[in-house]
């Protein structure tokens, strides 16, 4: 387990990494296990354990031909073995103007990097190759998984130095980053995902396709479940600030909660149809108790 | 619709309240930063039309109550044209307008004035509480300042009792459009003009299609048209003869030779009138009597020769006298007279010569003073006086009545000054051209662009020449073509000094013969120039200017023989004598005035030190306001409003010494011969007025006509509801 870096004490709360550090994370099994032995990797290579036979082609090393099976069916197969790999995450981090909202708890998007540095934390401490992707009109930052110590360091400066206050087009982002991300892995996306719910799952089908597994963290303010205004108000778009919306918020808010359930409703349909994990986060409950929550749930 | 207190019309901006409430409204809104705009605008999207449909409504809603306050204190009135009595609850706006005119006199034993004045106070007796009244009189109808609208109906009567007709004529399309006018500020929403009037045709102007066409957009685009009745008041046939005009034969009168008089007599009446007895007198003295007929619309000139004694300011006057007239105050003219003694006038010679007859001026001299070898006596009234150019400016030429230029060179700056002064003043210019007379410096000098006295701009000499005969003069160097000689032909202009010589009169004066002229330059587009003579050739002979006070008369050839033999015509002498005449008559001040005009006397030198006493034809002696002028005093008498005689003489000057006036009303008003059918017909459909010719139809008219409904009320009314409506629309949406 690595240190956690003493540079970014703003960033990541040693307390709540303490809280996390007991914690592993673990895949599922179709996916590229993160730590040896615990996580089988679809990729089948040269290791210890056999796989399966296929057979021989020009160009494979002739040491790995199973002479055995060539005796008994005077056949060439090649002996392939089940590789046993580490992780390969990426955790995308939204950070369009919509997540500088802080209402009723924390600023989003300061709840959202930090709960990116913990997962990073956590898995480069288990010699997991993390890799941090940020955006918000469009992919702004790309930095390749890797899984040493130094990496995270460079992936908490990343973090530390990104600041959020774009538009963005979180479903077009999401396309546009399953056909960047080459190697089959784990997906993480730390949103708000306010987006068209159609557009989303079309960007999650994708994903999907490309065989990634995700995991959709969204990041909400309370105040953006509940909608807590009255009177006439009138709400300036953090993304677009010419773009402005008056209405009398106690009217509406019956109707807003309703549209705000829908999408979340929807949105877990959708991760359910993917077999993919949605976790709503709260910022105003610290992160650290619903990351726990989830990783218990995985381990499961 | 209209308002009747329009100036409150700013009120609607109040209308204008709810949309700043709105607009500060929206500035107190709460607002918030937001990221999940994607649910609100689906909200929005949705219920945006909704709430926006909401909110204009309220908004329209909030600005009709201030609207329907607005127009409430604007006091708004609609018009119906069911008829019906004077509505009730609805006040009338009453323009009393007497006719006031000359002719309201006529009438016997009852004058139209009286019977006018009897329905007035008849009409005001029918106004109620709450209604106002006014009172104009057609004599100073859109003069001066606004009759006083009253509330105080005795007030009314007062001023109708007090009335007197005056000797004014009236100008009806000026009177009417001023009393709508007037009735425009009015505030009650019924209004009624009534004009008392003896439906004299005279003043109406019915020909005159522009001015009513006028007035009937001015009714038209009225806020509130009144209701225009007509009340004829009066005989409808009235017999009525008038002297209407004098003339004199003479522009100049002396007392020399007799002068004659003619006097107009004209039948202004219905009825043709016989055995009219003229009286001429003058100074008050009967000198002649005459028996006159008169048909119907028939004028008549009656002549009257007087031969004055004495010089000085004397009154011819002519008096008529007829059993059926009922009018009398046009039954006498008067007429000042001023018999001249003598008329200086100076002769400023530019050819003198020793030789007998062969300087410039002496045919003049002779022509304009000739003796009688069988009565040494006898003499003319002009002096003549001769000088030579270089002493023209050391003259006073105050002194002369007229000054002939006979064929000078050119004049001094100086002079010429002193000559339009003098002109200006009222004196008479004579310039005769001549082979001396340097038409540069004349036209720079004299006709100054147009400025100076000369009417037009010389050109050159026409240099005629006999086509038959041996040349008499020599043509000028570029002349190519001889030209045949020419006469005095035609009498362009109608001038009192020339009347003599038309043809029918006897005097032929085309057998003179003209050997040279100068052309001159057309005077286009002036008024006050006209050319009074021509050549036979068409070119202008005399050419008269009016300047100031005084006229200048220009004659293109020589007064002598050198450019044609006038002279030695006996005509020659009753043209010069009457051309001379004609510069020198004016008489200013003028002492024959119509009704208003501001009577003066000019006085100078010792007189200007002394006090004039004006004596009217009624009442006291008046002393005259002095106001100098340089050496001059000029006395001054506004209130002419009383036709007569008035007299101007010094303190303690004897009787002879005393100056006459006559102030004439004006005569027009003789004519009293009713509006025609066709006439009030063309007021109905013009103005909407309508002819009472009694009580009776002036009630019934007055009372039948519609008025309006105030709806003030009735919009306070609707915003109270209004208010309502918004207090329920805004908890429902709410």
């Amino acid at each position: 387990m690595p240190d956690a870096p003493t540079s970014t004490p703003a960033i990541v709360d040693p307390s709540a990494l303490q809280r996390v550090a007991g914690l592993q994370l673990l895949a599922r099994t179709v996916v590229e296990s993160f730590i040896a032995g615990r996580h089988r990797s679809v990729y089948k290579g040269f290791s210890v354990e056999f796989a399966q036979h296929r057979q021989y082609a020009r160009g494979d090393e002739i040491r790995h031909i199973d002479w055995k099976v060539y005796g008994k069916s005077d056949r060439l197969f090649i002996k392939q073995y089940e590789e046993e790999t580490n992780l390969r995450a990426t955790i995308c981090l939204d950070a369009s103007g919509s997540m500088t909202y802080a209402g009723g708890g924390e600023q989003k998007f300061q709840f959202a990097r930090k709960v990116a540095a913990a997962l990073a934390y956590l898995m480069v401490g288990q010699a997991d190759s993390v890799g941090l992707v940020t955006f918000d009109t469009d992919v702004r930052t790309v930095v390749p998984p890797r899984s040493t110590t130094a990496h995270y360091s460079n992936l908490l400066k990343v973090l530390a130095a990104t600041n959020p206050g774009s538009e963005t087009n979180l479903a077009k982002i999401l396309h546009d980053l399953s056909g960047r991300l080459k190697r089959r892995g784990l997906v993480i996306v730390i949103s708000d995902l306010f987006a068209p719910i159609d557009d989303l799952k079309n960007a999650l089908a994708h994903f999907h396709h490309k065989r990634h597994e995700v995991i959709l963290l969204q990041v909400v303010d309370p105040y953006e479940i509940s909608f807590p205004f009255d009177n006439v108000s009138e709400f300036r778009s953090l993304e677009r600030p010419a773009h402005r919306i008056k209405l009398d918020a106690s009217r509406v808010r019956k109707h807003y909660i309703e549209r705000f359930e829908n999408f979340t409703r929807k949105l877990e349909e959708t991760c359910h149809q993917f077999h993919y994990d949605h976790v709503s986060l709260s910022t105003d409950k610290p992160f650290d108790e619903a990351l726990s929550r989830y990783l218990m749930r995985r381990r499961k | 619709m209209v308002f009747l207190n329009l100036v409150l019309a700013g009120g609607l901006a109040a209308i204008s309240a709810p949309v700043i409430i709105h607009l500060l409204h929206r500035s107190k809104v709460n607002r918030y930063d937001w990221g999940a705009m994607m649910f609100l605008e689906e909200l929005l999207a949705e219920r945006a039309r909704r709430i926006r449909m909401h909110d204009l409504i309220l908004l329209l809603v909030r600005a009709a109550i201030v609207g329907c306050l607005a127009l409430a204190m604007m006091q708004p009135v609609i018009k119906w044209a069911m008829s019906g009595t004077r509505a009730p609850n609805v006040h009338t706006s009453a323009l009393i307008l007497l006719d006031d005119s000359f002719s309201m006199n006529a009438g016997r034993p009852r004058s139209a004035w009286l019977e006018a004045r009897e329905q007035a106070l008849r009409y005001v007796d029918t106004l109620q509480k709450g209604d106002d009244a006014a009172v104009m009189f057609t004599s100073s109808a859109g003069q001066g300042a606004p009759p006083a609208t009253l509330f105080d109906m005795d007030r009314i009567r007062e001023i109708i009792r007090t009335a007197q007709p005056r000797s004014r004529a009236a100008d009806m399309p000026r009177v009417l459009g001023a009393a709508i006018q007037e009735l425009e500020g009015r505030q009650n929403p019924h209004r009624e003009l009534v004009l008392f009037t003896d439906m004299q045709a005279q003043g109406w102007e019915m020909s005159d299609g522009a001015r009513w066409s006028f007035l009937s957009s001015a009714v038209h685009s009225s806020r509130l048209p009144p209701t225009i009745v007509i009340a004829a008041c009066g005989p409808q046939r009235a017999a009525n003869a008038a002297v209407t005009a004098v003339s004199a034969s003479r522009s100049v009168i002396d007392c020399y030779s007799p002068v004659t008089f003619s006097f107009t007599l004209a039948n202004g009446g219905g009825e043709a009138l016989s055995d009219i007895a003229v009286t001429l007198s003058v100074d008050g003295a009967p000198k002649a009597t005459r028996n006159a007929n008169l048909a119907i619309d028939e004028k008549q000139v009656l002549p009257f020769e007087v031969k004055f004694e004495t010089p000085g300011s004397h009154v011819v006057a002519c008096r008529l006298r007829c059993a059926q007239d009922v009018l009398a105050d046009d039954d006498e003219l008067l007429h000042s007279v001023t018999v001249v003694d003598k008329l200086p006038v100076l002769i400023v010679d530019g050819d003198k010569s020793d030789v007998p007859l062969a300087s410039e001026s002496a045919f003049l001299r002779v022509a304009l003073s000739p003796k009688d070898k069988d009565d040494p006596q006898w003499r003319t009234v002009i002096e003549p006086t001769v000088i030579d150019p270089s002493d023209l400016r050391s003259v006073e030429l105050s002194r002369y009545k007229a000054v002939v230029l006979a064929n000078v060179a050119a004049l001094p700056g100086a002079v010429v000054s002193d000559l339009e002064r003098y002109v200006v003043a009222g004196g008479g210019l004579l310039v005769a051209l001549g082979n001396k007379v340097q038409r540069d410096a004349y036209n720079r000098d004299l006709y100054r662009q147009g400025g100076g006295l000369l009417p037009v701009a010389l050109e050159r000499p026409a240099n005629l020449v006999h086509v038959d005969a041996p040349r008499l003069v020599s043509t000028a160097e570029n002349e190519t073509k001889p030209l045949e000689l020419v006469h005095l032909a035609g009498i362009v202009s109608n001038v009192p000094a020339l009347e003599l010589f038309r043809p029918e009169r006897g005097q032929d004066w085309s057998k003179a013969t003209i050997r040279n002229y100068f052309l001159t330059a057309p005077a286009v587009g002036r008024e006050d120039i006209r050319t009074v003579a021509s050549f036979s050739n068409g070119a202008p002979a005399l050419i008269q200017k009016k300047l100031g006070e005084g006229k200048v008369l220009l004659l293109t050839t020589a007064v002598d023989k050198d450019w044609s033999d006038l002279p030695l015509h006996p005509f020659y002498v009753p043209l010069m004598q009457n051309l001379v005449l004609d510069i020198a008559s004016a008489v200013i001040p003028p002492r024959n005035l119509q009704v208003g005009q501001v009577l003066s006397h000019v006085a100078a030198g010792y007189a200007a030190r002394k006090n004039f006493l004006l004596t009217p034809p009624k009442g006291e002696t008046i002393p005259l306001k002095i106001q100098s002028q340089g050496a001059l005093a000029v006395f001054s008498f506004e209130d002419t409003e009383t036709p007569g005689l008035y007299s101007v003489a010094a303190e303690g000057a004897a009787a002879d010494e005393r100056i006459y006036y006559t102030v004439t009303a004006d005569r027009s008003e003789s004519m009293l011969a009713p509006l025609k059918a066709e006439d009030t017909k063309r007021l109905a459909r013009d103005i909407g007025a309508q002819v009472a010719p009694d009580w009776r139809t002036l009630a019934r008219l007055v009372g039948l006509e519609g008025g309006g409904y105030e709806i003030a009320t009735s919009l306070i009314a609707a915003a109270i509801a209004l208010c309502f409506v918004e207090i329920y629309l805004t908890r429902r949406w709410a």
